[in-house]
């Protein structure tokens, strides 16, 4: 897969003090997960080199868009284990340049024309902020139950994972609907699973990437896996996960086989997700051109590689 | 594991949301997309009937008929019944009696009916909450779920027949504004204007409460419409704080309902002023009816459920917030406890 620069400096005035070290701060660590999802789309459908630089640098610039909102919002010092940008620059500055990557987005789409495209990418950033905005509402929520999360994970992560997929159609001008209903049921799951597994990552659960743990419990915030963990616990119980600071505090109140019990638990539901995923995937043979066809393949191997975290 | 997706122009669409697809297999639909409209997709988990851990059907068909809600229509008949000590001699014992069980019949097909249809338009398939979900858990077909639900309509014909017999005229009257009812119900035109809930108060209260004085004792008065005013007020009110769990996806999936027109601050508020409302019909209806002080002064704490459902409306900070939850079954608590008071208050007037 060729390298794509997302980040161009020539895309953005030099003459704002600043702007150009925070987004080369914020551009240099990400995976640029979602822009190599549109690169593997872009080679089954052989869009251009101007169609697949477009799509790519719109899904990253909104979602690090979203990222410098987030951590203002939840007051997060670090963001891929460097200062987060509203502290080593100002509030002010990340919330200007989270709208300045908002706001390029549209001009690039804009100059690039294509209303249905337009449209979709507007719909989607809609569906991000009100997922933020219902998310931010469920902070000290210890009651909040595992569907009702999905239901905010499904607006604020999934929405990007659905452009990913129907946005590359959109840009060829196939609207054809069936297509487009399963994509978006494809990328609500993705987006579920990705989600889902981060959670786990946040309770050390492979968590080869060494992220920080109980993050999201510390900042008052139970996440699907913390939901599910506690699905069953009393008044008591749920005081005292709200007072765990490590991991061993969660499997002494848990106690590690239950812990491990429930982590397989979770895992064997969300097959079952994997599992209806890839039932929708093959239901794409018939709508695909023959060229295409090889995406399914692709599509196919992306759960498990979004919720296990399992390299390709 | 095998699924099937099928959209709403899918011939076999309907066979496989009644269940009559096949005879040795089950279809629970486990994802649905835009209920209620052309582009409806459903996908559906096939399995063999032997695969399915379904309870024996006398456990179905309790779950099916709603117990949990078996106070909202026969608790406003008891206390409807002993509402009347004066006319005792006037009592028609056995049209009573059967009109009671008619009632229980009615109940339960009425319910059965409502999961047949929330099942067929999508609301049951989205939140597993609703309805008693024995369809959706494939314990029972749709399409056989709906004969019970006529089988016990039937029933409940049968037993409203003596009544029927010995006061025809104003109960047919009844019937006719209870079916009026009814009608605006399932049409859910006028929804924004809170007209289905003004109708399920109706039906609920000042309906059920006249028609079994009706049925009981061949005559009404005021005091049937007072106390079939507040049972309606209660329920309407119960129905709709469940609303509030459902705001969120109605609104995503645009179904329709009386508080989804309301943004949500404003919907929580006006939840919070009927019940404050509510407890204050309820004090002046038995001051009216002349329940003893001593009742009366234990009104605030069989008043308790509902000050705390209150609570958790006003500590509600999003249409996902937990306290729904628990407000929606602290609601059902507060109905159980008034209408339980209700029973207790004129039972005592009667020694």
């Amino acid at each position: 897969m060729k390298d794509l620069k997302i980040f161009n400096q020539d895309d953005f005035p030099r003459y704002l003090p600043k702007l150009h070290s925070l987004y080369a701060d914020l551009f240099s660590s990400g995976k640029g997960f979602r822009a190599k999802l549109i690169q593997m789309m872009g080679k089954h459908l052989a869009l251009t080199d101007r169609q697949e630089l477009l799509l790519a640098q719109t899904i990253e610039f909104i979602h690090n868009a979203s990222l410098l909102h987030d951590d203002l919002i939840d007051r997060s010092a670090l963001r891929r284990s460097k200062t987060a940008a509203w502290l080593k620059y100002s509030p002010e500055y990340a919330v200007l340049a989270g709208d300045y990557l908002l706001a390029r987005v549209m001009v690039n789409l804009s100059r690039y024309g294509n209303l249905p495209l337009i449209q979709y990418t507007a719909e989607m950033i809609s569906d991000l902020l009100e997922g933020e905005w219902i998310q931010d509402s469920l902070v000290r929520d210890w009651n909040v139950q595992l569907n009702q999360l999905d239901q905010v994970h499904d607006l604020k992560t999934a929405s990007l994972f659905k452009w990913c997929l129907r946005a590359p159609f959109i840009a060829q001008e196939n609207a054809h609907p069936q297509l487009h209903q399963t994509l978006g049921e494809m990328g609500t799951m993705l987006g579920l699973l990705f989600q889902r597994g981060d959670d786990l990552l946040d309770f050390d659960v492979r968590n080869d990437e060494d992220k920080a743990v109980l993050g999201d419990l510390k900042s008052g915030y139970l996440n699907s896996f913390g939901a599910f963990l506690s699905r069953r616990f009393s008044a008591q119980q749920k005081s005292q996960l709200r007072a765990c600071q490590t991991l061993q505090d969660i499997h002494a109140l848990v106690g590690s086989e239950n812990f491990n019990h429930a982590v397989l638990e979770f895992d064997e539901m969300n097959r079952q997700v994997i599992d209806l995923y890839e039932h929708k995937a093959r239901s794409l043979e018939s709508i695909l051109l023959p060229a295409q066809r090889g995406l399914i393949h692709e599509l196919i191997g992306l759960p498990s590689q979004l919720y296990f975290r399992r390299a390709r | 594991m095998e699924f099937i997706t099928l959209t709403k122009a899918d011939p076999d669409f309907e066979n496989y949301l009644r269940g009559t697809f096949s005879h040795t297999h089950r279809a629970l639909p486990i994802e649905t997309y835009h209920p209620q409209t052309a582009r409806e997709r459903v996908t559906f988990r096939v399995l063999p009937i032997a695969q399915l851990d379904t309870p024996a059907w006398w456990q179905v068909y309790f779950w099916a008929c709603r117990p949990e809600l078996l106070g909202l229509t026969l608790g406003p008949a008891m206390a409807a019944w002993l509402n009347r000590r004066e006319w005792l001699g006037q009592w028609t014992r056995w049209p009573s009696w059967f009109a009671l069980l008619g009632l229980f019949f009615l109940h339960t097909g009425v319910f059965l009916l409502n999961d047949v249809q929330d099942h067929m338009r999508g609301s049951d398939r989205l939140n597993r909450r609703r309805g008693s979900q024995v369809i959706q858990r494939g314990w029972v077909t749709a399409g056989a779920m709906q004969k019970w639900a006529w089988v016990n309509i039937a029933l409940a014909i049968v037993f409203a027949l003596p009544a029927f017999f010995h006061t025809p005229g104003p109960l047919t009257a009844v019937c006719a504004v209870a079916a009026l009812c009814i009608g605006l119900i399932i049409q859910n035109k006028f929804t924004r204007f809170g007209i289905s809930d003004l109708a399920l108060a109706c039906l609920f209260g000042p309906l059920l409460t006249v028609g079994i004085a009706l049925a009981s004792f061949a005559a009404w008065n005021v005091r049937d419409l007072v106390l079939g005013i507040g049972f309606g007020a209660l329920t309407a009110w119960v129905f709709q704080v469940r609303q509030f769990e459902n705001l969120f996806r109605s609104k995503a999936e645009g179904i329709r309902t009386f508080l989804g027109f309301w943004d949500f601050d404003r919907a929580r508020m006006m939840g919070i002023g009927e019940g404050v409302f509510l407890v204050m019909l309820h004090f002046l209806n038995a001051v009216y009816l002349g329940i003893p002080l001593g009742f009366l002064l234990l009104l605030p704490l069989v008043c308790a459920p509902l000050i705390y459902t209150l609570w958790c409306l006003g500590r509600a900070s999003s249409p996902l917030s937990s306290s729904l939850i628990h407000s929606q079954r602290h609601a059902l608590m507060s109905d159980l406890a008034l209408t339980s008071w209700w029973i207790a208050a004129l039972g005592f007037t009667w020694l």
